[in-house]
């Protein structure tokens, strides 16, 4: 059995238990540690939150018409002879 | 590459239903003997556009400067900071994917291509920046104790914090803002962009071990800036 990590041992793997690539057992250390400590319970709730929250802050509804000077500019290049 | 979001849409296109789908059809539809019609073969909308662009249609041209200008200026503007230096990578990239356009051989879908163009450019100009003096990260990471507990233990976020709210996206744009280039880079390109570790790695320049080690101090470095936000104005 894998012992129980750390605080700062679960900090450092926090990514990849986030994206799923620690393994079974390496899970299960860490979701032991987690039932055990709030302070990386909280920790590791905001950071999945903090991710989701970066992809709302520039969320597709940002996505700007064209500027129509640059589309002007792109298309005169294309046509200019090189 | 998991692409810009248009692109994910194709998949929702009529005719495109997919294995899952057909498992589904009730039994009685394979039973029925109906004199199968030829299907007409399929239109490619981008076989379509590539042959017109490569035959110098300059309404093809218009076209695809006009779709995909917007999304292009997007992540320029994103990895740049700067609304002319972003333009001025957007026109580098056309002008590149212009010239490349006669080998462009059509391996991935023609907006993902110009966009790998379009990130390079993007990137090109940030390392020809004067060398700005990077700050540091070490004071925005999390310290422990030499037992490995945390020193300052995290207390939890508001559940009702609203990521989608604008005050929230404003806060979470200004952090990102704050960190140092090298992390910042990696931040837009692996959460924002959505390419994955061996893109960036190679639009970087850099490892995949790097991307992930840089990826994961910068979210550390910015839930360590939100935090006192989010607890205290959201309380």
């Amino acid at each position: 059995m894998i012992p129980i990590p750390t605080c700062r041992e679960v900090c450092d793997f926090l990514d990849e238990y986030h994206a799923g690539e620690l393994d079974p057992m390496r899970t299960a250390a860490f979701e032991r540690h987690l039932s055990m400590c709030a302070s990386c319970r909280a920790y590791v709730d905001s950071y999945r939150r903090l991710i989701e929250m970066e992809k709302h802050a520039f969320s597709a509804a940002d996505l700007p018409d064209p500027p129509a000077e640059l589309v002007d500019a792109i298309l005169a290049i294309r046509r200019t002879p090189q | 590459m998991t692409y810009p979001q248009p692109y994910l849409f194709l998949w929702l296109l009529p005719g495109t239903a997919g294995p899952r789908a057909r498992r589904r059809a009730p039994p009685s539809y394979r039973r029925t003997r109906i004199p199968v019609q030829p299907a007409p073969p399929a239109a490619d909308p981008q076989a379509e556009l590539l042959e017109r662009l490569r035959a110098g249609d300059e309404a093809a041209y218009d076209r695809l400067v006009r779709e995909q200008t917007p999304i292009l200026l997007r992540v320029a503007r994103r990895l740049l900071h700067s609304e002319e230096e972003a333009r001025d990578a957007v026109q580098d990239a056309f002008v590149s994917a212009f010239r490349a356009l006669p080998n462009f051989r059509g391996d991935s879908r023609l907006g993902t291509w110009i966009y790998r163009i379009a990130v390079n450019a993007a990137l090109a100009r940030l390392r020809a920046r004067a060398g700005a003096t990077e700050v540091s990260l070490d004071d925005w990471l999390p310290r422990f104790a030499d037992d490995g507990h945390a020193t300052e233990p995290a207390e939890p976020w508001p559940a009702d914090a609203g990521p989608e709210r604008r005050e929230v996206r404003d806060r979470v744009r200004q952090a990102i803002d704050q960190l140092p280039e090298t992390h910042r880079t990696v931040l837009v390109l692996r959460d924002i962009e959505e390419l994955s570790t061996d893109e960036a790695a190679q639009a970087l320049g850099i490892t995949p071990g790097a991307v992930k080690v840089r990826l994961h101090r910068a979210r550390q470095a910015l839930r360590t800036l939100l935090d006192p936000w989010m607890r205290g104005e959201q309380a």
